[in-house]
């Protein structure tokens, strides 16, 4: 080549396909029209992206590579939409939004929790064919899950993982892989890779991964309270009594410290109650002040001496007696701002599966939907990165707490939770949901949910920008979703 | 339960009271340095490649309609906060 000459210019994307069971020529009748210089189409024998050589990735000539179906169908500006945005940036990895049964699969922005979860990346993941040469391409000693796992693989190693949020591609009939032995072996060594964890159940579509708890650190229960009573399940009852009775009483984890802030007001019998209960554990703190759950968790978190605290309102029950295990395992590990549980109204009916902040607005997800839906991609059995959590029970290390100022007592009653998890997103701590620790919230028993106009501007005025597009939860607020699994509806 | 209870004495209300102040202090810095943020994003555009939700937040941002909004009601927000301050209110 002389020096003066134009290095040829490479193809966007390399697609290997697999034939397929129907040997389909959806995908190449998709590509007829597209500017032939935008992608290389290399076209394999085999029923799925399974069945593709693991060699064939290698002699790519485009500058990314991915593996599809000849029954998948692109859409006809994919490419270029790919070109513009993958131009001179550091992306390694890329996924899109897809159609599936003739509806758009939104998908998060890049989740490494839920992927180790779920293969939530789909049908239409593209590698840098430099990267995909690095890490190794397929890998056929997980035949049947080489597509999870060279995810898994990616996901370690990539500089950046690109979410397209447009659907790209319109998933075929022939499916991936599904050889469960060779998913769990894969999610046990990413698991081994990343901090460490165990797989209860293993599927390349949706797994049971669990972080692990490491040692037995102390945890400190704050709870603020007035002594309020309520009519819970027919009966009237003392709500932060029975809170802390159900919190004794259920949960399997035991290095616990109890911090009730307790407003004046409280009745003796309350306290004394609370006592019994909680034993040498307990720290009653007294509050004077007008109200200020801001303040109230902060004096709460002063006083305690764990070395993660646990924020809980009194209207809580627990329901499941691992769930302190489940919300440390994930705070443990030291990109984990917070982390929140799954929350049931007192019907059932859920109250809190994470926050999206989407439209200007603060919604919880999965609202008012049924115990038993899955959500959309079975969101609601996997541990997920989200937006926020709602402080009702929540919890994070009391360090980080401090990094970030605690709650602002500027919100005294609203969207301090919001505000706190937002402070901590800026110093690089992400949010987590886990469905594994479950509790009842018997909401506004307690009090008033009175918003107030300074709270707004308050709140509004720092995380105005961020409050536009959910990065994690790309689905219309407020939908109620139905009973059952999404995905199992899909399949059968 | 516990083999290690949590041990009974507390922290002194001087450390109480210190622990406090520093927890304002911090959230206030971080608030401030939020809202400046916020104001800086209406008028510096980004570079380099963007997808996703950051794509999004660039495309509000550089919008005709954001900015105009932003210019309008700039002067009743700066009246609003003078009319609190002199009213006394938080």
């Amino acid at each position: 080549m002389s020096p003066t000459a134009e290095p040829a210019s490479r193809p966007v994307l390399t697609i290997v396909a697999a034939a397929g069971r129907r040997r389909s020529r959806a995908l190449a009748n998709s590509l007829a029209k597209v500017d032939p210089a935008l992608y290389e189409l290399v076209e394999v024998a085999g029923d799925t992206v399974e069945d593709i050589p693991s060699t064939v990735g290698a002699r790519a000539r485009g500058e990314f590579v991915c593996f599809m179906c000849s029954s998948d169908t692109l859409r006809r500006d994919a490419l270029e939409l790919l070109r513009d945005g993958l131009a001179n940036s550091d992306i390694d990895v890329f996924y899109s939004d897809e159609f599936v049964d003739g509806q758009v699969l939104h998908k998060p922005d890049f989740s490494p929790e839920r992927l180790r979860t779920q293969f939530y990346w789909g049908h239409f993941v593209g590698y840098r064919a430099t990267f995909l040469e690095t890490i190794g391409g397929l890998n056929d000693e997980f035949a049947g899950a080489r597509a999870y796992e060279l995810a898994l693989r990616a996901s370690r190693a990539a500089r950046a993982v690109a979410h397209v949020p447009s659907a790209l591609v319109a998933a075929g009939p022939d499916g991936a892989g599904d050889a469960p032995d060779a998913a769990r072996r894969a999610l046990e060594e990413h698991l081994a890779a990343t901090g460490g964890g165990v797989v209860r159940t293993a599927s390349t579509a949706t797994s049971d991964t669990r972080r692990a708890v490491v040692g037995e650190p102390l945890v400190s229960i704050v709870i603020p309270t007035r002594g309020d009573s309520a009519v819970i399940h027919g009966t009237k009852r003392c709500l932060v009594v029975e809170a802390v009775r159900s919190v004794m009483e259920l949960s399997t984890y035991t290095n616990l410290q109890i911090v009730v802030v307790a407003d004046d007001v409280t009745p003796p019998e309350v306290l004394d109650q609370l006592r019994e209960i909680a034993g040498s554990r307990l720290r009653l703190v007294g509050w004077s002040a007008a109200f200020s759950f801001s303040g109230k968790m902060n004096l709460g978190v002063v006083h305690a001496a764990g070395e993660y605290v646990l924020f809980l309102n009194d209207d809580v029950e627990v329901i499941t007696p691992d769930w302190i295990e489940a919300l440390l395992a994930l705070a443990q590990r030291p990109d984990c701002g917070i982390v929140g549980a799954l929350l049931y109204f007192e019907d059932g009916t859920i109250q809190h599966a994470g926050h999206a902040y989407y439209g200007f607005g603060v919604t919880h997800i999965g609202i008012n939907s049924p115990a038993s839906a899955a959500g959309p991609g079975d969101a609601f059995l996997v541990e997920r990165e989200v937006d926020g959590v709602t402080a009702a029970c929540a919890m994070t290390r009391r360090s980080y707490f401090f990094e970030v100022g605690g709650f602002s007592t500027l919100l005294p009653g609203n969207f301090n939770d919001v505000d706190l998890c937002m402070k901590l997103a800026v110093k690089g701590y992400n949010s987590y949901l886990t469905p594994h620790a479950k509790l009842y919230h018997f909401e506004s028993k307690s009090r008033d949910p009175q918003v107030g106009e300074s709270e707004i501007e308050r709140a509004w005025g720092r995380w105005e920008p961020r409050l536009i597009a959910s990065r994690f939860w790309p689905e219309e607020p407020g939908v109620i979703y139905p009973a059952g699994s999404e995905l199992s509806r899909r399949s059968g | 339960m516990n083999q290690n209870p949590p041990q009974a004495d507390g922290p002194s209300e001087r450390d109480i009271q210190r622990d406090l102040r520093e927890l304002e202090l911090v959230d206030r810095i971080m608030g401030l340095e939020a809202e400046n943020a916020r104001l800086a994003a209406l008028f510096i555009k980004p570079t380099g490649p963007r997808f996703g939700y950051h794509r999004m937040l660039d495309d509000v941002w550089s919008s005709r309609t954001w900015r105009a909004g932003r210019v309008v009601l700039a002067p009743v927000r700066a009246a609003r906060a003078i009319g609190k301050k002199l009213s006394g209110n938080p």
